[in-house]
């Protein structure tokens, strides 16, 4: 077999093992290990030992398992109810103020934690049942928290973003800076769908909440002073170059640890629930990892980036024309692949056919991110509409993905603002790193 | 994304092949589950500590730590390891279920075994891999390029964590085939 069939036998390999439901790493895995052994079969066996023991020793990886503990710190402390609730006394009262209160909520609670599931999961057992009391539409309420979860992997710490800069070996702390202001813009832009909803249809939002007088409101966000004092410490910290994004992650868990004391949460059970949480988590990212490189090594055994790169070229096409095809092709991906696996398996192969082009990395890092966030709420494998489903089973799945689209065309314009405008993206790393 | 539904790979009252054997597996691999669980806490809390260290060492008393990223990628991989194996017997390894959206179980017992079958070859052939090459250690030059902390024990970690779940992978595919008439207690949830 020459190398082009054996790349095309595996990934069509791939794409079976991922069919018949073997998880996403272990399926990388398989098919790379067997593509190397069909290439340079004394190689299999180093490849597979090297590349996990590679990630698994990997100093930048660090960070991942340092974040999520922070962000689970984060859940058991209090600290992200106390978000919400400062987030729901300062826009509870506006027109659908609930489900921008439950936005505003998943973005500063991703600024403390990486995972888009677990912002999800955290601010909507809080906000479901709130919008819920106010006569909220099922759809409107449930499509909030998905795509509020969603900015978890674009609002630095992003695990999401650690991944890429690992594949493409791009700066952690670049990749996270670039993440802020569109991080920000997209909070706008949900909100702002928000009220479009409403406003075309206020049947969706009928009721809101009392307005809470002034004293009220800053005492809530003066409760809400650990969490956003953690967050400036952290994402301040690497931006003003104080420290790198590890230590920050390092930082922030002890910082979050420090206030699980404090606040008397520190008991055994807390303990004990946010260390195997943290691990489940980080056993799920790693073992993606390590198929993830593993594949990759196959890929760059069949020289098949290389090829890619040179048909491209000889097409013709600019890098604009090229990101925009691969943007969407990702976000046909996304309807029936998971976020993470569109990534490791699409990076090794788009990005020699980039750097050729001369696009920015960072720049497409982030659109990469915000199409994979896309992935997260697109029918019919949205796991963070799952993860709404698992809050709230009363809500049908349809319902859920109705009240989903307004947000996921908020997503679809942010893209087309970066592609338009870079610097949503690069204003930040470049201020900072030059 | 799903996970299957079960966190015990064998505490389905399934009626499994020897079910005393299979029972004792079950146990052991929830020992084993918690054992790994509470290395890999562990090794967070070393993680935690010693960046926390290192960042006041140097930032506050301008006295760089020497070295002291090597304990950090080695408690690494003893979180790795934990997690690797904690999140297998949560059912935390995600994988992407899209079969049981057009194909009933009588398709989905028939790939379910062939996904097990592949996917426990796979995990032995990588703990293997694992062992072997850790197993070469100083003489192959694997160690840290700092303190010269030898990378085997760390390799027989990985290997382990990596065999464990193999194993769990392989009590799945047996109660799989048990309750072929049935329901599996391990199938991808939808």
């Amino acid at each position: 077999m020459d190398r082009d069939t054996i790349a095309a036998t595996g990934f069509i390999a791939l794409f079976v093992l991922l069919f018949i439901r073997v998880p996403v790493g272990l399926a990388m895995m398989i098919a790379g290990g067997l593509g190397i052994y069909l290439i340079r079969p004394p190689a299999m066996m180093p490849v597979i030992a090297g590349e996990i023991f590679g990630e698994a020793a990997s100093y930048p990886l660090t960070i991942l398992p340092l974040f999520i503990l922070m962000g689970n710190l984060a859940g058991v402390s209090g600290m992200s109810r106390d978000l919400y609730d400062a987030a729901h006394s300062w826009f509870g009262h506006l027109k659908g103020g609930l489900a921008s209160a439950t936005i505003v909520g998943c973005a500063g609670f991703s600024a403390l934690s990486g995972s888009s599931l677990a912002a999800a999961l955290t601010m909507g057992r809080v906000s479901l049942p709130e919008m819920k009391r106010y006569n909220y539409h099922d759809g409107l309420a449930a499509g909030a928290v998905a795509a509020g979860g969603t900015l978890g992997i674009l609002i630095p710490p992003s695990a999401g973003f650690v991944v890429y800069a690992i594949l493409t070996e791009e700066s952690i702390g670049r990749l996270f800076m670039a993440g802020v202001l569109p991080g920000l813009l997209l909070t706008l832009m949900f909100v702002l769908a928000i009220w479009v909803v409403v406003s075309l249809n206020p049947a969706k939002a009928p009721t809101a909440a009392a307005k809470e007088d002034r004293k009220a409101r800053l005492k809530k966000l003066g409760r809400s002073g650990w969490i956003i004092g953690i967050i400036f410490i952290t994402i301040g910290g690497i931006y003003a170059g104080m420290f790198s994004a590890i230590e920050a992650a390092g930082i922030g868990a002890i910082l979050a640890f420090l206030v699980t004391i404090i606040r008397k949460a520190l008991t055994w059970a807390n303990i004990k629930d946010v260390t195997t949480a943290t691990l489940k988590s980080t056993g799920t990212v790693f073992l993606i990892l390590f198929g993830a490189f593993v594949f990759k090594t196959f890929v760059g055994f069949t020289g098949l980036p290389i090829k890619l790169t040179g048909w491209i070229e000889a097409q013709g096409l600019t890098g604009l024309q090229v990101v925009i095809a691969i943007l969407i092709l990702f976000i046909i991906l996304g309807t029936f692949l998971e976020g993470f696996a569109i990534l490791v398996l699409a990076v090794p192969l788009v990005q020699p056919i980039l750097e050729t082009l001369g696009v920015d990395m960072i720049w497409f890092g982030v659109l990469m991110v915000i199409v994979l966030e896309m992935a997260l709420i697109s029918p019919p494998v949205g796991i963070n509409v799952f993860v709404v489903k698992g809050i709230a089973p009363d809500i049908p799945l349809s319902t859920i993905f109705r009240g989903i689209w307004p947000f996921w065309f908020a997503m679809a314009a942010v893209v087309a603002l970066i592609v338009l405008f870079p610097q949503i993206a690069l204003l930040l790393p470049n201020t900072m790193f030059g | 994304m799903e996970s299957p539904r079960c966190m015990s790979p064998l505490h389905s009252t399934s009626p499994s092949p020897g079910p005393l054997l299979m029972k004792l597996i079950d146990r052991a691999l929830n020992i084993a589950a918690g054992l790994f669980a509470v290395f890999g806490g562990l090794g967070l809390l070393v993680l935690t500590v010693v960046t926390g260290v290192s960042v006041f060492y140097r930032y506050v008393l301008r006295a760089p730590i020497f070295g002291i990223e090597d304990v950090s990628t080695m408690a690494l991989t003893v979180v790795v390891a934990g997690a690797i194996v904690w999140a297998a017997a949560q059912a935390g390894h995600v994988s992407v279920n899209v079969i049981s959206l057009g194909l009933g179980r009588s398709v989905t017992r028939i790939t379910d075994v062939l996904a097990r079958t592949v996917s426990c070859a796979m995990l032995a052939i990588a703990s293997y891999a694992l062992f072997t090459k850790g197993s070469c250690g100083l003489p192959c030059g694997a160690m840290t390029s700092n303190l010269g902390i030898v990378h085997t024990p760390f390799y027989y970690v990985l290997g382990s964590a990596i065999a464990v779940y193999a194993v769990l992978v392989a009590t799945h595919l047996i109660v799989g085939l048990a309750n072929w008439n049935g329901t599996d207690p391990n199938e991808v949830a939808d």
